[in-house]
Parts: structure tokens; sequence; C-alpha cells
């Protein structure tokens, strides 16, 4: 970790300096370059937060460098710690719209959906209504994808032999399904 | 021969100087070792670095990361860190891409090894 104080300071300096640039290359390098960063910083909460702007970037190109690095970000934390710092994140990343982006997240789910779901009773009792809701509709959907992941016989083998095509398209289905279930609860909230 | 190479840095031509800069410096100072590259040559791509060409200077700033590898933790603590400090102070906006593009790398390799330096 970086331990001289008044060197962390200036270099947080900077990276604030970047992540305000009007120009989107300086922000979307800088956001490139938080998982390298957030390993050798010991107070993570600056990058952390900075990483959560950058996932809402007005600039397409920005967010998804930022979104593809996302269980890169996450698996630097145990996870717990993970699982607090980055909730909000997923929850804004579930609801992106960009086919662009959609498609650098359905192949983290696989890794993301266990880490952002109640892994025991005790910790599920801890949670609001709305967070238990959130979390047993997460949870289904988890398992449904897995289950699909598992799957391979509703491959259409006739029209794409590969399987490639169906499966992405599938994957993309179940994320928007996801972001619709999240939206619903919220509107109920 | 290397002497000669140490000679063409101050050459002023700007092609010579970006292809010292971007290849040869760096291969000297990878077969020639810590102790050398820290005496001798280092100089030589810190002055590439204020360059007055911009091809020059990025170049040069390149080869100072990858030359990371090879100095020794003292070395980078007593000099590097003030260079790259010093780039990224700078408000231009070409020398904001390049640093906030190998900022990551700069800082994990000089913190790599127990994280000595900072």
């Amino acid at each position: 970790m970086l331990e001289n104080k008044s060197n962390v300071t200036q270099v947080e300096t900077y990276i604030k300096e970047w992540i305000a640039q009007k120009n989107p290359e300086v922000r979307r390098n800088i956001v490139y370059n938080l998982p390298y960063l957030i390993r050798v910083f010991e107070e993570k909460t600056l990058l952390k937060d900075l990483y959560f702007k950058a996932t809402r970037d007005t600039i397409v190109d920005v967010r998804v460098t930022a979104i593809s690095s996302f269980h890169e970000m996450v698996k630097s934390f145990e996870l717990k710690e993970a699982k607090e710092l980055f909730r909000d994140t997923f929850e804004v990343i579930l609801r992106e719209e960009e086919v662009v982006i959609l498609e650098k997240v359905l192949p983290q789910l696989p890794e993301l959906i266990p880490i952002f779901q109640p892994s025991t009773e005790e910790e599920n009792n801890t949670h609001t209504e709305e967070d238990k809701e959130k979390d047993e509709n997460m949870r289904t959907k988890g398992k449904e994808y897995a289950k699909w992941r598992e799957n391979k016989d509703w491959r259409d083998t006739e029209n794409d032999k590969s399987g490639q095509v169906k499966e992405i398209y599938k994957g993309i289905m179940f994320l928007i399904s996801m972001i619709r279930v999240r939206s619903q609860v919220q509107k109920k909230v | 021969m290397f002497d000669q190479a140490r000679f063409l840095c101050n050459d002023a031509e700007v092609e010579i100087r970006r292809v010292l800069a971007e290849e040869v410096l760096v291969k000297i100072c990878r077969n020639l070792g810590t102790g050398l590259t820290e005496s001798k040559y280092i100089e030589k791509i810190f002055e590439f670095v204020y360059d007055s060409d911009s091809g020059v200077k990025m170049a040069a700033i390149d080869s100072l990361v990858e030359l990371l590898d090879v100095l020794s933790p003292a070395f980078k603590r007593s000099k590097m860190i003030s260079v790259f400090f010093d780039l990224m102070n700078s408000s231009n906006e070409e020398m904001m891409k390049k640093m906030s593009f190998l900022v990551g790398k700069i800082f994990f390799k000089v913190t790599v090894k127990r994280l000595e330096l900072f």
C-alpha cells in the first residue's frame, strides 16, 4: 500500500483533477487505471466514489471503460466489504440501456450475482423490506441464469450452429428483465 | 558504442532523438543493468522528457516507465517520483492524456515488492 501520506495526497489530487477534466479521453484514461490504483491505495473510499461517478458519466465510452472492469474492482475487496461498497454501483449498472455496455456487463454476471445477493439468512434479516425484495428478485434471476448456462439443450442448432448468437441474445434478455424487475420494485416503493 | 549513443542524444535532428528516446536507450539500459543506467544513461532520458519536441518527450516518458523495472528502489524514491509528479502537474492536455493513461502502471511498478517506495 502507499504509505507516505503527502505523496498519497498528491496522487489523489491529480486523480481528482483528471476525473474532473472536460476532455473525455483523460477521464477514460484515469477510469481505466482505477483497478490498478485501488490495489495500491490504502484509503479506497475516494477511488470507489470516483468509480461510481464514472459509471454515470455522460460519455458512453467512459462508462464502457468503467463497467468493463467492474468485476476487477469488486474483487479487490473482501466479499462483505465489496458488497457494501459496490451495491449502489451494481444497481446503476443494471439499469444501463446502452447495448455496448450491456455486452460488457453480461460476461461478468456469473461472478457478480453471487456477490450481490445475500449469502446467509442472518444477513438477509438485517436488510429492509425493499432490500429483501430486490435480493429475492436478483436471487431468482441469478438461479435462472445459472440454470440457463448449464442447459445447452435450448440451442437451435439448425439456424445458429455455434449457439453463440442465441446465447448472447438470451443473456441480454435476462439482463433487461432484471432491469425491468428493478424498475417495478422502485415504482412500488 | 554506448558512448556514441550518448553523444547522439544531443543531436539537432528530432528523428534521431526520437529513436533514441523510444528504443535505443531502453535497450542499452536493460543490457547494462541498474548501476550504469542510474549513473550514466537515465540522465539522458530525463533530458528527453523535457525536450522541445513533443514526440521525443512522449517517447521518453514511456521509456522511463519501462525502465522502472531496472532501477533500484532508492533511486526511484530519490529521483523518479519527483520527475513523475512534475509531469503529472502539467496542465498541457497532451501531457494529461499521457500521464492519466500511465498513472496506474507507474504506481503499480513503484510500489511493487513490499511497496517500499512510498
